[in-house]
């Protein structure tokens, strides 16, 4: 019945108004795009039916997103999940007038040298998908389910430091839902409060 | 990468320094406004932060992103430090994201408690971990340990020339209390109203007003603030994030440029507003006609699980299961039959409501069981009705047995029959969504009326004419069998039931004689019904059938001469509850008036829902409690009968029916809050959580 109602009051919610920003939540379908990464092959979200897929904002600068690949965490996240066939896209949206946008050679660069293994590294240069997905900082997280709906957006883990020794005593909210899910349970923390830079639109 | 790790190691391996220490784009200091410290007298230090041109540390909500700075304190022993007192954040646009921080020096202000048993003449080290971000486009973070040596002094301490004077008047120009304006905040959709009014007629003009909320997520941090002006007031409009969910409490800082005038000093005021949330039920005003049908479906939907709806709906899927197994198209007309119903009934009882309001009759809806007449009518329709399950009579051939019900022409008009007597007895429910969308529907034109009245039959006959377009649904019905019987007997109960609280009701409108008459007159029925039903069938012969019609006949009509209501206003008793203040306009103004919080349940003895509210909530030892703890003042508008006080009040509230619940915070003008109509322990108890801050902010001082 309560269940019940919220769904009315959001339908209702929904007639009323529209939002003016985009912003992926819990529960709704993500946005499609199609992002060309950096070697040139396109990845259209609609196409990953099927699969879990998830997407991190990503700025090589940012000592948050530093700390996550400094100490491994990210990588080996990136290599668990990739393994259980899980499609894990890592967006860039630094506008290339940033002093920290890296362009795709460069990129790519990093990518190897950060022993970095996502299913693939895309910029979104013109910060589209970053903004349908109300991405606000790097990283930011959003793990989509085989039916296309999102089951978690937020920050990555609960420490919300550039402290690398964080991680390892940290929430991964990120692999919590992925195995919550993969093992046919609901998620428990389907959001979190994104931390670290703001993306560099 | 060389970078990076240079500045990993910078972060994370700090030395010791009493004196400014320079991290890349920012200078850091641990500073006191006092050389001596005095046992036992708490005294104020500040991490001071410098960052370099154009770059920004963050406030404690850092907005978009960022990070807060951080202060770890490793005192000595007996030494106890207080939170940071942050001074107030300036917008940091980045767009399209914005953050709340520090362009420039900041002095984050900390109490320290040195303990009693300090010995004068030593001298103690004050240490403290700091670690901040430092921004401008890009980010990075800091850290630093830091050290402050104070001398113990015994008697007044000696105030440090420079940074004594800094820091008292970094303290002056902290966020203060809200004083001598009165905040109330509103939501509507995504747009937050934080309207601030001058207590005193004082000229001070609020000018460039930013609010910023203590917690992330609550407001879109980039969207524009728009602030205009209403009367002697000021109104800021913000946009909600989805972070706000249902929350009852507004809290940040205000910001006015202009400074708050009257005692108040500095630029920021901390405000925690009770929020009143008008998004699930949008204001009458605002709301558009589609949203009120929108409303009215779902509401008409919810009703069938209404308790005073229950044993109807019980009958009807009854017939369903009889019908089911027959034919498909039969069973789709029974639906369609029953819809008709539906229809026509609301129709007629929105039509009859509007014609009477046209004529100027302070009538909201629910209004027929107003009258004790139509609630007598309706209780002995339904003993006839529990009397029929039970099997004293049968009614020509429709009950003759269930395998031929299907065969029964007559059976599309039970059908309509049924869908009638469920609205009839529906409408006293006021379900979710419908208060709102009824409240709409009785303020507007007739042809919007008659939509949005549409929309809640439909809404009430949907799960039903789905039910019966759906051989899916209709193949996974039970096989009809002697259970059908049984269960039939069974669902007298629920009727038997609902005829109880009919009387109730008309016990509350007429008192034990009216109530008393209304029985001895089911009496009669049931004698009426008796002899009807003992001889009537093939073997008995004309005579004795046509002796006892003409008996039931009387017995029938006298048992109408018996029970018929006399005036319902004569034999009023007023309802014995001492916590329970009965309402009128001028009780409510005076309650409103003490500045205490008022809580105001509009009921009615007809209305199940309300009474179920009364029983499973609002009368329950925690939530009385609670009314308690926070010296609510209860009042109750009971609109058991017709009262056009409190039609008008909840005409104010934007509704016409009950229950409705309103909570007002104990500020003059402040517009009250309103409870779902399906309460639960926790919302109220919520509501009530979400008060006594705001008295702090208005009245304290």
């Amino acid at each position: 019945m309560k269940r019940l109602t919220q769904l009315l009051i959001a339908g209702t919610m929904g007639l009323a108004g529209t939002l003016a920003l985009a912003a992926a939540a819990p529960g709704q379908p993500g946005t499609d795009f199609t992002l060309t990464d950096i070697s040139g092959k396109p990845h259209k979200l609609s196409d990953l039916r099927g699969k879990y897929v998830v997407l991190e904002w990503f700025n090589s600068e940012c000592p948050f997103v530093q700390k996550h690949y400094e100490s491994g965490n990210m990588q080996g996240l990136q290599r668990q999940y990739t393994g259980k066939g899980v499609v894990w896209l890592t967006i860039n949206s630094t506008n290339p007038s940033h002093s920290n946008f890296r362009d795709e050679s460069r990129s790519a660069q990093i990518e190897k040298e950060w022993k970095m293994t996502p299913t693939a590294l895309s910029l979104d240069k013109d910060g589209k998908v970053g903004q349908a997905y109300g991405a606000r900082t790097t990283p930011h997280m959003f793990v989509i389910d085989p039916k296309g709906t999102v089951i978690y957006a937020g920050g990555i883990d609960d420490k919300a430091t550039f402290n690398q020794a964080d991680v390892k005593t940290a929430k991964n909210y990120v692999a919590a839902a992925l195995d919550e899910s993969l093992s046919g349970k609901p998620v428990s923390t389907a959001s979190a409060r994104p931390y670290g830079c703001s993306v560099k639109y | 990468m060389r970078t990076l790790g240079f500045l990993l190691c910078f972060a994370f391996a700090p030395t010791l320094h009493a004196a400014p220490v320079q991290t890349p784009h920012l200078e850091v200091e641990l500073v006191s406004a006092a050389r001596t410290i005095e046992p036992g007298k708490p005294f104020t230090v500040a991490l001071r932060l410098r960052p370099d041109e154009h770059w920004h540390t963050y406030w404690k909500n850092p907005g978009d992103s960022g990070m807060a700075t951080a202060i770890q304190w490793s005192l000595p022993a007996g030494f106890a430090a207080g939170p940071i007192e942050w001074p107030a954040p300036q917008r940091i646009p980045i767009p399209p994201l914005a953050n709340f921080g520090y362009e420039g020096e900041v002095l984050l202000l900390t109490q320290l408690r040195p303990p009693a048993t300090l010995e004068p003449g030593r001298t103690v080290a004050l240490r403290a971990n700091a670690e901040w971000l430092v921004c401008k486009d890009i980010c990075l973070p800091g850290s630093a340990a830091l050290e402050a040596p104070l001398r113990v002094a015994s008697g007044v301490p000696e105030a440090d020339p420079h940074w004594g004077i800094v820091l008292a008047e970094a303290r002056r120009a902290l966020p203060q209390p809200l004083d001598g304006w009165s905040a109330s905040v509103s939501q509507s959709g995504t747009s937050i109203a934080i309207r601030l009014r001058p207590e005193r007629e004082t000229g001070h003009e609020l000018r460039k007003l930013v609010f910023f909320p203590d917690e992330d997520g609550i407001i879109e941090n980039a969207a524009e603030q728009t602030q205009q002006r209403d009367g002697d007031a000021v109104v800021l409009r913000v946009k909600a994030a989805g972070g706000i969910g249902s929350r009852t409490v507004l809290a940040g800082l205000l910001v006015a440029d202009s400074g708050w005038g009257g005692a108040t000093r500095g630029t920021a005021v901390q405000v925690s507003v009770p929020l009143v949330q008008t998004a699930a039920m949008p204001s009458p005003a605002r709301m558009t006609l589609l949203v009120a049908i929108a409303l009215a479906f779902a509401g008409g939907v919810i009703l069938n699980l209404m308790p005073c709806v229950f044993p109807v709906v019980s009958i009807k899927l009854l017939g369903f299961v009889e019908q089911a197994h027959g034919d498909q198209r039969r069973l789709r007309l029974h639906g369609l039959a029953f819809a008709l119903g539906v229809l026509l009934c609301f129709w007629a009882v929105a039509g009859a409501l509007l014609t009477l309001r046209s004529g100027g009759a302070a009538l909201g809806w629910g209004y027929q069981l107003q009258s004790p007449l139509i609630v007598s009518m309706l209780a002995a329709l339904f003993f006839v009705l529990a009397l029929n399950l039970s099997g004293l009579f049968e009614l020509g051939t429709r009950v003759q047995g269930f395998a031929g019900a299907a065969n029964n022409r007559h059976g599309y008009s039970g059908s309509f029959l049924s869908g009638l007597l469920a609205t009839v007895v529906a409408t006293p429910c006021t379900a979710p969504f419908m208060g709102a969308a009824l409240g709409y529907a009785l303020t507007q034109s007739v042809l919007s009326s008659m939509l949005v009245f549409t929309a809640l039959a439909l809404g009430m006959a949907a799960p039903y004419v789905v039910l019966t377009f759906s051989p899916t649904l209709v193949r996974r019905l039970p096989r009809p069998g002697r259970w059908m019987e049984t269960l039939k007997q069974l669902l007298a109960f629920p009727l038997y039931l609902t005829v109880v609280w009919l009387l109730w009701v008309l016990g509350k409108q007429q008192g034990v004689d009216g109530t008393v008459r209304l029985l001895a007159g089911l009496v009669l029925i049931a004698a009426a019904l008796w002899a009807y039903g003992r001889w009537t069938g093939p073997s008995i012969r004309g005579r004795s059938r046509m002796f006892a019609r003409a008996a039931a006949i009387v017995l029938a009509v006298s048992a109408a001469i018996v029970a018929w209501p006399g005036d319902g206003t004569r034999s009023r008793i007023p309802e014995p509850d001492a916590r329970w203040q009965p309402f009128s306009p001028a009780a409510l103004r005076e309650a409103q008036a003490s500045g205490d919080p008022v809580f105001v349940d509009f009921t009615a003895a007809w209305c199940v829902t309300c009474q179920v509210n009364k029983k499973l909530v609002l009368e329950t030892e925690p939530v009385l409690r609670g009314f308690e703890q926070k010296q609510v003042r209860l009042i109750r508008a009971d609109w058991t009968r017709r009262d056009a006080d409190i039609t008008a009040a909840l005409a104010r509230l934007g509704r016409s029916g009950v229950p409705a619940y309103a909570l007002y915070a104990g500020q003059a003008d402040a517009a009250p809050h309103l409870l779902p109509e399906i309460l639960t322990r926790d919302q109220v108890l919520g509501a009530l959580d979400a008060l006594p801050r705001s008295l702090d902010a208005t009245r304290s001082r």
